[in-house]
């Protein structure tokens, strides 16, 4: 399949770092009302009593813990892309099969990878917690909140910088499931995480497709200038 | 001893996470010189397994469930190493992880609280474990080897650790669970159970060790 060379790349580094972003404290407050949103957080506070007293400890307890324990870590880097006839090929590593990227490719957009990582171990979780199984959950789900919030806040920071351009996540094709949702693909994830420096933001992939420090992502994004008349993309 | 209504009320406050009375009651008898064994076989077990059910029948969420857990985990913390200087014996000793290249916790977690509130033993040997990591858990006695994986990615990794425990002569009953993982899988890898969740994993130990149907 012929590939054409497309877009460059963004013209200047674009290394958006968690300075950039909110700070942790707010990241936290603001993941802490999504959990409580969650369905079944929200159900146990609605009964009220002993059961709503337990989780506001709980939720106040993880969201110290997480104070103390994170590091929050956000790389952002520039992609260079080539069009091909059902996609594009991301640094010639990584194929996305959708014809509508392509062509938003071909009229000035521009792909970016975010690396984000809350820069802890669970297992460092777990002992500050005293081992408790059930804080640890909560810690657990307050964390991955977390780390969505600072995504989004990186994402933030990166429109800043292009005043006016629209900014959509690209799903990386999953083969990897978990249940009925699928993931990710790990071997792709993997070449876009090779990207970065070695070892950047402390992040790694497993080959089985886990990162490490567990609460990591990596996002992949897609930046419309101003006017265009792109498709309406999948967020992920 | 406790009286039936404080046995009632020992249950409805496990049922409902009220850790504090749990606590006193179980203080309670114990300086009352309350049958503890049979106390939490008879009145704290059956709690948690309502919850469970409850669970199970979608009647309540994970967080419910946890903070049921925990209060009934309170009463076992003063329990425990008074039933463990008498000898007495857990109704089976369980170890679980999460087989190698797998670091999610969630569901493993979820899985021990519920072993633990149902009165097993539990050893939890954490993420990542190696084949070998479950092989040494055998010989220390454990009865049942519980096996958690997340991803089709890991899902394979189950079928390993049964090979070498096979091919180790390890005699412990397996059991499986896992967001990918299905009752066909378990009978496709030689699993002796399958849990579809984390009662459903207590279920599945019991059915293995033959406890129950």
């Amino acid at each position: 399949m012929a590939m054409q060379p497309c877009a460059s790349p963004l013209s200047g580094p674009f290394t958006p770092d968690a300075s950039d972003t909110e700070p942790l404290g707010d990241l936290v407050a603001i993941a802490a009302a999504r959990v409580a949103r969650q369905a079944g957080y929200a159900a146990l506070a609605a009964k009220g009593g002993v059961k709503a007293v337990a989780l506001a400890d709980w939720l106040d307890q993880a969201r110290r813990c997480l104070l103390a324990l994170a590091r929050p870590r956000v790389m952002s880097l520039p992609l260079a892309t080539t069009v091909t006839a059902d996609g594009v090929v991301i640094e010639g590593l990584v194929s996305i099969r959708d014809p509508s990227w392509r062509d938003d490719i071909a009229e000035g957009a521009e792909m970016g990878a975010t690396l984000c990582s809350l820069g802890y171990g669970q297992q460092e979780a777990f002992a500050r917690l005293g081992r408790d199984y059930a804080l640890h959950h909560v810690q657990g789900d307050l964390a991955r909140e977390t780390l969505f919030a600072l995504a989004r806040a990186a994402d933030r920071a990166r429109q800043r910088q292009r005043p006016g351009w629209r900014l959509h996540r690209i799903p990386v094709k999953a083969q990897a499931q978990c249940g009925r949702h699928q993931l990710w693909e790990p071997v792709q994830v993997q070449a876009l995480l090779s990207l970065f420096a070695p070892g950047a933001a402390g992040v790694t992939m497993t080959e089985t497709g886990f990162f490490n420090p567990l609460h990591s992502l990596l996002g992949l994004t897609l930046m419309r200038p101003p006017g265009g008349n792109g498709a309406q993309g999948c967020l992920s | 001893m406790l009286t039936e209504e404080e046995k009632d009320e020992l249950f409805d406050a496990i049922c409902d996470g009220d850790r504090e009375t749990v606590v006193a009651l179980v203080i309670r008898a114990r300086d009352g010189g309350e049958d503890l064994a049979q106390m939490v076989k008879d009145t704290m077990i059956p709690a948690m397994a309502q919850v469970g059910d409850l669970f199970s029948a979608g009647e309540i969420f994970v967080p419910e469930m946890l903070v049921s857990a925990r209060a009934m985990q309170g009463g076992i913390d003063i329990i425990e190493p008074i039933l463990a200087a008498s000898d007495h014996e857990p109704l089976a000793r369980v170890c679980i992880g999460s087989v190698k290249g797998d670091l999610h916790d969630i569901g493993k977690n979820l899985v021990v609280m519920m072993l633990k509130g149902a009165g097993f033993e539990v050893e939890d040997l954490g993420v990542d474990v190696s084949n070998e990591a479950f092989a040494a858990a055998c010989d220390r006695g454990h009865d049942v080897v519980c096996l958690s994986a997340l991803l089709t990615t890991t899902k394979p990794q189950m079928m390993k650790v049964i090979r070498h425990l096979k091919d180790q002569g390890k005699n412990a009953r397996i059991v499986i669970g896992g967001a990918v993982i299905t009752q066909d899988y378990a009978d496709l890898i030689g699993a002796d159970a399958f849990g579809e969740d984390a009662p459903g994993a207590v279920r599945a130990v019991k059915r293995a060790l033959g406890l129950a149907n």
